[in-house]
């Protein structure tokens, strides 16, 4: 029945058959462009930040109490 | 870096005072300045990708941080603790230590961002296919090499058992390079580090260029703050057992 439906969901865009895109990126080209995924663009971006953020904060603190403990 | 410098391979000695514990300094600041920078100018000012959507603009945090995680870090993790091996200077074996957990956070930034990556491109969080999964046992494997750092007192014995360590588990990095060549898997072939032309838009490849310099400034001035607080606990170190 999913399968059904997504057949149905690809006819009803139009979309082109699914490649046979072994060893590469799989997707299925869609005619009105790209789904929007900026969601997930910031995502990546507000993950890095933090994390590469947290990390200076760290090596300040480190260095910091080092400073003090002179 | 501070003015500490090495009486005989595996001591700190004390020269003119205790080394500096400088924080904040021009480097971080200009790398810092540098990401944001390539940052702003990948999310507006480069074009969108026509099949893998806004999602595809992760590949400018994703890339950089595992040239800089996996070959830089882990080349000098192999570099260093060989080399400590062979002349058993207690510097190697602080920029082993350092390259280490920088390296440690920059491939986990890789590890992240590219589940987030592939589940709009490939509709799932995560698959176990050679890259990734061989990816994934490095970052244990440098974990591990920290929590073994952690785990032995004697100064001697651990620099030298976590160099045997850290110059084993950077063997995994060739061999990650060639998963994606030896391995059928999900995860794409090079688009820019490969024998021919980057098979990138201009636009693209000069934003993935810019990035990657901001990356890799960013990876040795955190290097650099690291390999100081490490010296200066050494010191602190040496001096509480004289």
């Amino acid at each position: 029945m999913i399968v059904f439906l997504a057949h149905l969901r690809q006819g009803a865009l139009g979309a082109n058959a699914p490649r046979d895109t072994a060893g590469q990126v799989a997707f299925v080209p869609r005619p009105d462009g790209p789904v929007d995924t900026s969601g997930y663009m910031w995502a990546g971006y507000a993950i890095s930040f933090v994390v590469y953020g947290g990390y200076i904060a760290l090596l300040l603190r480190r260095l910091a109490r080092a400073r003090r403990a002179r | 870096m501070a003015s500490v410098s090495s009486a005989a391979p595996g001591s700190v000695a004390l020269r003119g005072g205790f080394p500096e514990a400088k924080g904040m300094d021009w480097f971080l600041g200009v790398a810092i300045m540098a990401v944001v920078a390539a940052c702003v100018r990948a999310l507006f000012y480069t074009p969108i990708d026509a099949m893998l959507g806004a999602a595809q603009k992760i590949f400018y945090i994703h890339v950089p941080a595992a040239i800089a995680g996996l070959y830089i870090a882990c080349g000098l993790l192999a570099i260093s603790s060989i080399m400590y091996l062979w002349i058993k200077d207690d510097r190697l074996d602080r920029l082993a230590e350092s390259s280490a957990e920088v390296g440690l956070v920059f491939m986990g930034i890789v590890l992240v961002t590219g589940p987030v990556w592939a589940r709009t491109s490939w509709g799932t969080w995560w698959v176990w296919e050679a890259r990734i999964t061989s990816t994934l046992f490095l970052w244990l494997l440098v974990l591990g090499y920290l929590v073994l750092r952690g785990a032995v007192e004697s100064p001697d014995n651990r620099a030298r058992l976590s160099a045997v360590m850290g110059s084993l588990a950077a063997l995994l990095v060739p061999f990650i390079h060639l998963t994606v060549k030896l391995f059928r898997g999900m995860h794409p072939q090079p688009v820019v580090i490969k024998p021919e032309k980057p098979s990138m838009p201009s636009e693209m490849l000069s934003t993935f260029s810019l990035a990657t310099i901001a990356f890799l400034l960013l990876f040795f001035a955190l290097l650099r703050l690291r390999y100081r607080w490490a010296t200066v606990r050494d010191a602190r170190a040496a001096m509480e057992a004289e």
